[in-house]
């Protein structure tokens, strides 16, 4: 006879649970509770969690006397410009790869195979130095370009497009479709899912990158969020309640995305690992 | 005609073509410039000056490199088995059926969305000498207040924390994906030939859990060796240059020294050890699926 | 002392879908017992809590004179064969079979002992050290059987281990597991949606619909004397006829036919649905008993099937359908349910004949039929009346 132990009202893993995500949350809780606390509240330990008035001269100093809102836009504009190009490229050379024969594809697939694997430090000087002939350094366009059709995009296309049920298409071309036809009718409304992981992942991608931002833009209008923020943050060492402000505007429109579409996100992480 | 040329499907290589300008223009020449730039002395500047392998020869004594690569083994010796460990331990944890499950995970990988730049700059904050949280925590308690960030002791090691912080999402979350993978008639039949929960674990779930194990170290480590943000976003490499790590040390090199030719030479020898690391996981894959 | 013991079990999930009502069922110490009907049934369910897989809502649960009811799988003594083999992937065949030995502390000299002495008895000598993937699905299912025999356990669960294999495979392997049971007489708990194999393994059945059980018997008594019309049904292949018709003083009415049956005389006046199996048609001649009744059968369709044929012809009365029917062998309900052309509404019925073919498609012939192996259900509930 097995005993059984006597039951908790509640799940103890709770107990460890509770803790964890609380102790995880926090510092992202402290980002938005700082942003309204002057400089006197912030040394208070225990903090005082309802501060008796709110003090927004942060927010006035990122909203009204910084670059903020610029980089908002900049950032919103190399996001959202990258993912429908990814969109559109990855999917139709992602189809190609999975679905055609033509001379070449195992070499040029190869190619995207390798470019997965190489470092950015590898190729992120010349990269610049291309972005220099072309004339391209310090706009955003610099910051666009090299990411028109990322080979992790094209990647996962391919995956998706290899795994569905040829039957359908087939079905289309003896209805009479062009191979473009069958990619826009057929395959591509199939696709939502691995578009959806696609957009996100990009996106993800590309709001949050620092490293080229820093080496490609130089002034300070045309920095995006990130690079913005570590520049603010050298410049106003002391003000925190700024700082934060700013970084609460840097960290918000990917953690509403998240928090809205949960499930794709982690869709795109697993998918993409799994690949991996 | 065209088909001779192109295969049987011509109308394909338009398809591709946008993608393979891309790519190829902006990922694969550069793989082969910065093989050319590394047997040069260039400064981004001036036309660059052949000198063969003078940069290969100057990377073996220099010590600002070999502290970046410690800093770097460091960093990842530390991050790559506690993210690891404990997203798996959480896994565990999330993958029953119980209220709050999904703020809990919520709770776990939101850092994760977050711009690492920004997590660097949150806790430049939090871990402020004067002004961060932490010490006035510590301070209450009546513990002794720390460096933190700028004591170059510690700094690489608080940024180690954040590193965990920020990056255990990931492993949580694939680990989570693949223990609600594992075949439930497996567990019955471990069950009913006598295995209870622990013994479960040892002979069902952990083996199968191995190929994603694999995975997520070799990610992982790939992930840790080329740590830039979040040094950029605290400590710019300091306290003297205690923090300093290999993608610093080449940016360090190429933008702010104008060395790009010597920076060259350090990236083609670390994405010649990071490629031996995919390679060795892609000979062990094989491996295992021949032997199976 | 029965092997197994189920008494007024029940289960219930949440939401209040009740997946076994009030189960009640002995299996005799070394039976092999077949529990069968239509997917989700509850057969599954049933033998989980017999397993302990599934926790009881009600009801108790013995295997030997033993109470199990809240007893863990592993402290149940019972061995199982999965549907899917469920064959540990990173063990070798060899600890396949070893593991639920070393999770009883068994000495590893022994071990070895009965490991060796099963995988020569099931010839998986040259197997020993592979893994399951490299292994065709016969040998798996071996494996799968190996494992489970070699605990020697107080009783076998199987669910529905023969399903995974190809149609030739599952034939011979019906076979081996008789002859297999015939060697080791462990009390057998064996659940399949097959009816074919529940008539052949089994020394009893016991027919399932909505958990509950409708007849539990040994194969003869279900086939010749179904409890109810979803029983019979459900068991036979091909599917027994239906036909509503109307029974009035001994004679049995359906469309333009009227067939003088004088058992039918004490059921009086009243609705029914006659029964008719395919084997209790013959082809009216001089060999057939002249008191049996006749109908005018117009063949639509023969399938030869060499040393028989079926006649599939119609008859003169409408389509039969119900809820019962539709349990039985699947399907849609309504008036177009089975049927690829919505207009068709007669009722369609089949005749297995020995030997060639009596006549040719589109012709008619004249079908007797044995009138002791006629069934009369009540239309409402199903039940057998006669």
């Amino acid at each position: 006879m097995s005993r059984r132990l006597p039951r908790l009202p509640f799940n103890p893993w709770h107990l460890v649970l509770a803790p964890v995500a609380f102790v995880f949350a926090l510092p992202l809780l402290w980002m938005v509770l700082s942003s309204f606390m002057s400089n006197a509240q912030i040394n208070q330990f225990p903090p005082t969690i309802i501060p008796d008035s709110l003090h927004l001269d942060g927010w006035r100093t990122v909203f009204g006397d910084s670059q903020f809102p610029r980089w908002f836009l900049n950032s919103t504009i190399v996001a959202s410009v990258t993912v429908i190009s990814n969109l559109a490229f990855c999917s139709l050379a992602g189809y190609a790869f999975a679905r055609l024969r033509f001379r070449g594809s195992t070499l040029f697939f190869l190619l995207i195979l390798l470019t997965l694997i190489i470092p950015f430090q590898l190729t992120m000087i010349p990269t610049f130095i291309v972005m220099d002939k072309l004339g391209l350094v310090d706009t955003l366009a610099a910051l666009i370009v090299p990411a028109l059709v990322t080979p992790l995009g094209v990647f996962l296309m391919r995956q998706f497009f290899m795994n569905l049920p040829k039957e359908v298409e087939e079905a289309a071309r003896i209805d009479g479709c062009s191979r473009l036809g069958v990619l826009w009718h057929v395959a591509l409304p199939l696709a939502k899912p691995a578009l959806s992981t696609l957009a996100a992942l990009t996106f993800l991608l590309m709001w949050n990158d620092l490293l080229w931002p820093l080496i490609a833009i130089s002034s300070d209008e045309n920095s995006t969020l990130p690079l913005g923020l570590t520049t603010f943050q050298g410049q106003h060492t002391q003000d925190f309640s700024a700082v934060m402000a700013g970084n609460v505007i840097t960290v918000t429109p990917v953690l509403i995305a998240f928090l809205l579409a949960q499930k794709t996100f982690i869709q795109s992480l697993t998918s993409s690992a799994v690949k991996g | 005609m065209a088909q001779r040329l192109l295969g049987e499907n011509p109308s394909a290589w338009a398809f591709v073509l946008p993608a393979m300008v891309v790519i190829v223009g902006l990922a694969i020449v550069p793989i082969g410039w910065s093989l050319f730039l590394s047997f040069n002395s260039a400064d981004l500047i001036k036309p660059a000056e052949w000198v063969g392998f003078a940069n290969y020869e100057a990377l073996k004594d220099d010590p600002g490199l070999r502290d970046a690569i410690e800093h770097t083994i460091i960093y990842t010796g530390l991050f790559v088995p506690i993210s690891i460990g404990l997203g798996l331990f959480l896994a565990m944890a999330l993958n029953r059926q119980m209220r709050f499950i999904g703020i809990y995970r919520t709770a776990l990988l939101a850092p994760f969305i977050a711009s690492v730049a920004a997590q660097g700059v949150l806790f430049s904050f939090i871990f402020d000498e004067r002004f961060g949280v932490a010490n006035a925590a510590l301070a209450e308690l009546h513990l002794q207040t720390q460096g933190f960030l700028g004591d170059p002791g510690q700094a690489l090691y608080v940024i180690v924390l954040i590193g965990i912080w920020g990056g255990i999402g990931f492993p949580l979350v694939i680990y989570l994906a693949a223990l609600q993978d594992v075949p439930r008639e497996l567990l019955d039949a471990a069950s009913v030939d006598g295995a209870r929960r622990w013994a479960q674990l040892r002979h069902v779930i952990l083996p199968q859990l191995v190929p994603v194990t694999v995975f997520l170290v070799v990610w992982q480590t790939l992930l840790s060796l080329q740590l830039f943000d979040l040094v950029y976003a605290t400590t710019r490499g300091g306290p003297l240059d205690s923090t300093v790590v290999i993608v610093y040390y080449v940016y360090n090199q190429a933008f702010q020294l104008f060395n790009a030719g010597y920076a060259a030479a350090v990236a083609y020898v670390v994405a010649l050890f990071l490629l031996i690391l995919v390679g060795a996981q892609l000979v062990y894959s094989r491996f295992r699926a021949r032997h199976a | 002392m029965p092997g197994i013991k189920i008494e007024q079990v029940s289960k219930t999930y949440a939401g209040d879908v009740l997946a076994v009502d009030d189960v009640s069922l002995e299996v005799a110490d070394g039976e092999f017992m077949v529990l069968v009907g239509p997917s989700g049934c509850g057969k599954s369910t049933l033998l989980r809590m017999v397993a302990g897989l599934e926790s009881v809502s009600l009801g108790k649960v013995f295997i030997g004179e033993e109470d199990v009811t809240r007893l863990e799988p592993p402290d149940r003594d019972i061995a199982m064969v999965f549907q899917s083999y469920a064959l540990y992937p990173h063990k070798t065949v060899r600890d396949n079979l070893a593991f639920g030995l070393s999770r009883r502390k068994v000495p590893k000299a022994q071990i070895k002992e009965r490991v060796d002495a099963m995988g020569a008895m099931l010839g998986l000598d040259g197997l020993m050290d592979r893994k399951p993937a490299a292994l065709s699905g016969g040998q798996r299912q071996r494996v799968a059987m190996g494992r489970a025999l070699v605990r020697e356990p107080r009783a076998f669960l199987m669910d529905e281990p023969l399903s995974n294999l190809d149609a030739k495979l599952r034939t011979s392997m019906r076979g081996e597991l008789a002859r297999l049971h015939d060697r080791l007489p462990v009390t057998t708990l064996y659940v399949t949606h097959d009816q074919v194999e529940a008539m052949t393994l089994g020394d009893r059945v016991a027919v399932l619909r909505d958990g509950v059980i409708q007849q539990c018997g040994v194969p003869q008594e279900i086939f010749e004397k179904p409890a109810n019309l979803f029983v019979g049904a459900f068991i036979g292949s091909p599917a027994m006829n239906l036909v509503q018709a109307r029974v009035s003083g001994g004679e049995v009415s359906f469309g333009s036919t009227r067939l003088p049956v004088p058992g039918a005389a004490e059921l009086g006046e009243r609705e029914v649905v006659i029964g008719i199996r395919p084997t209790s048609f013959e082809v009216a001649g001089p060999t057939v008993d002249p008191a049996w009744p006749t109908l005018t059968a117009a063949v639509d369709v023969i399938e030869r099937l060499g040393s028989e044929c079926n006649l599939l012809f119609s008859i003169d009365a409408p389509a039969y359908n119900s809820e019962d029917l539709k349990a039985a062998i699947g399907g849609e309900t309504g008036p177009d349910a089975g049927k690829l052309f919505a207009d068709d509404q007669t009722a369609r019925l089949t005749a297995q004949i020995q030997g060639r073919p009596p006549a040719a498609e589109g012709s008619s012939v004249e079908l007797a039929i044995d009138p002791s192996q006629l069934h009369f259900f009540d239309p409402e509930s199903g039940a057998t009346l006669l």
